[in-house]
């Protein structure tokens, strides 16, 4: 197989890896933001399963909660899965498991801001809705970005997770054509792809940093 | 003072109690149309407590609140209800307006805190500005012209652009004021507005409230500043372990105390003044 045969393979399967990338942060980072409320919220019911769902997510293997989404339907409602459930069934379990790290995120940043913001918008007549999200929610994104890079950092390299129920993204096409041509050339290229995938990431997110940077808290 | 000015501000037999500390123990407070009344006493007298109450931050578990003729929380009546049986507080005696009406009647004082609490991501114009928008829905130019007149009665016109972060203590604090008096509140509550800052700074605050005395602006003021108090109030309230001791016309009641407590406190302080 010549090199640019690989490439090119290498490259369609990034288009997944990319696809699970941007899915997940665009379903899990809202949802983060709900669980985070529910895992603060006053009635101990919804405080106790909020804290229960996220203490699973952490507390197990994606790629555990990967097999138990991707066969749950069937080995435990008999539901005969359709073709395209493999590749929902990856983007449903990263979505929950990132929205419960997330969670846990944005919980840090809303707890940290000063009580005195909050008391400032209510004498000011601001609703709750206004309050979160035009005082309170632009100031934690600045606090919680350097995190949220981390996780964010994390997921290119949890893409390839999908692999072990056979979504053919960059990870899983490496290793079939590691498996079948017996060189490990596959490997390297797509190491190298996540690499700069990587480093265009944190250079986006520095960017999004440096805007917040208009600021300072004192 | 006019003596017969309406109420702006009235607080009926307030108690307030957290958990099983009674922070206010039956406390009654008017202030009237033009008045600048201190608030005066040692730390954890209930002072603050009491402003919170007024400010609404806190809800009183019995006891009534009126601004001007409207009854903000009033008191139901509770069969259990012994003010003299100790820590057992009156609980929720106190009813209050719902939660929409009570949303609007903040509109009628403006609350300028110790510690400022300015919107770090907002501009000095824009911490006027934005809640002028947001809860006033006044349009942009309006909310601007109304930023900038405060500003520059507050000597900060030329720091409308910078950011809280950018100011010093002093310059925030009367952009704080600025956001406070911005949508014409009828009654300004100042709670401990210098103890966050340096002394020399403390003038500059004090001379604003002072400008705004002039100008018959009714002010409710807990501070620490016992000569301010004395010069600028027209009355002086006490407080000590949960009540007013003693209220009187401010140079009056600081120069003659008559409670012992007061007393006290004021000679306490003489001793570093």
């Amino acid at each position: 197989m010549s090199l640019e045969t690989m490439v090119s393979m290498l490259l369609e399967g990034s288009l997944t890896s990319l696809t699970i990338f941007a899915l997940t942060l665009i379903g899990a980072l809202p949802l983060g933001l709900v669980v985070a409320f529910g895992r603060m919220a006053k009635n101990p019911l919804i405080r106790g399963i909020t804290w229960f769902y996220i203490s699973i997510m952490r507390g197990t293997p994606l790629m555990l909660q990967l097999f138990v989404v991707y066969f749950g339907p069937y080995y435990l409602l008999g539901i005969q899965s359709s073709p395209d459930w493999r590749f929902t069934a990856v983007i449903t379990a990263f979505i929950i498991n990132y929205a419960a790290y997330f969670a846990e995120i944005y919980r840090g940043g809303i707890e940290s801001i000063d009580r005195g913001q909050y008391e400032a918008a209510e004498v000011l007549e601001y609703s709750s809705l206004q309050t979160f999200f035009l005082i309170i929610l632009p100031q934690v994104i600045k606090r919680i970005l350097p995190s949220l890079t981390n996780e964010v950092i994390t997921l290119i390299k949890d893409t390839s997770l999908a692999f072990v129920i056979s979504v053919s993204e960059m990870f899983t096409v490496a290793k079939a054509i590691v498996a079948a041509q017996k060189t490990m050339v596959a490997f390297g290229i797509a190491a190298l792809f996540y690499y700069i995938f990587n480093a265009i990431v944190s250079f986006i997110m520095g960017r999004i940093e440096r805007i917040f940077d208009f600021y300072k808290e004192d | 003072m006019l003596p017969d000015a309406p109420c702006v501000l009235e607080i009926k037999d307030a108690y307030k109690g957290f958990g099983t500390v009674e922070v206010l123990k039956g406390v009654s407070l008017s202030v009237h149309e033009g008045e600048v009344v201190a608030l005066i006493g040692s730390s954890g007298g209930g002072k603050s407590t009491l402003l919170r109450c007024a400010s609404l931050l806190e809800r009183l578990d019995s006891g009534e609140i009126y601004f001007a003729d409207r009854a903000i929380a009033k008191s139901a009546e509770v069969s259990d209800f012994t003010p003299e049986a100790g820590a057992a507080n009156p609980r929720s005696s106190s009813i209050y307006l719902p939660k929409k009406e009570l949303r609007s009647a903040r509109a009628f004082f403006g609350l300028v805190f110790q510690n400022f609490n300015l919107f770090p991501h907002y501009t000095a114009l824009r911490n006027i500005t934005e809640p002028l928008m947001a809860v006033e829905k006044m349009d942009n130019k309006a909310a601007e012209a109304r930023g900038v007149e405060l500003l520059t009665k507050m000597g900060l016109a030329e720091k409308a652009d910078a950011y809280p972060f950018q100011l010093s203590g002093g310059q925030q604090q009367r952009v704080a004021i600025a956001r406070a008096l911005a949508p014409s509140p009828k009654i300004l509550y100042f709670d401990e507005p210098t103890s966050a800052l340096d002394p020399e700074i403390t003038a500059e605050i004090l001379k604003i409230i002072r400008d705004l005395a002039a100008e018959n602006m009714t002010m409710l003021i807990v501070t620490h500043e016992i000569n301010f108090a004395r010069n600028v109030a027209d009355r002086v309230a006490f407080m000590d372990q949960g009540l007013i001791l003693e209220t009187g016309f401010a140079k009056e009641l600081i120069d003659n105390p008559t409670n012992e407590r007061t007393r006290a406190f004021l000679s306490k302080l003489g001793d570093n003044d």
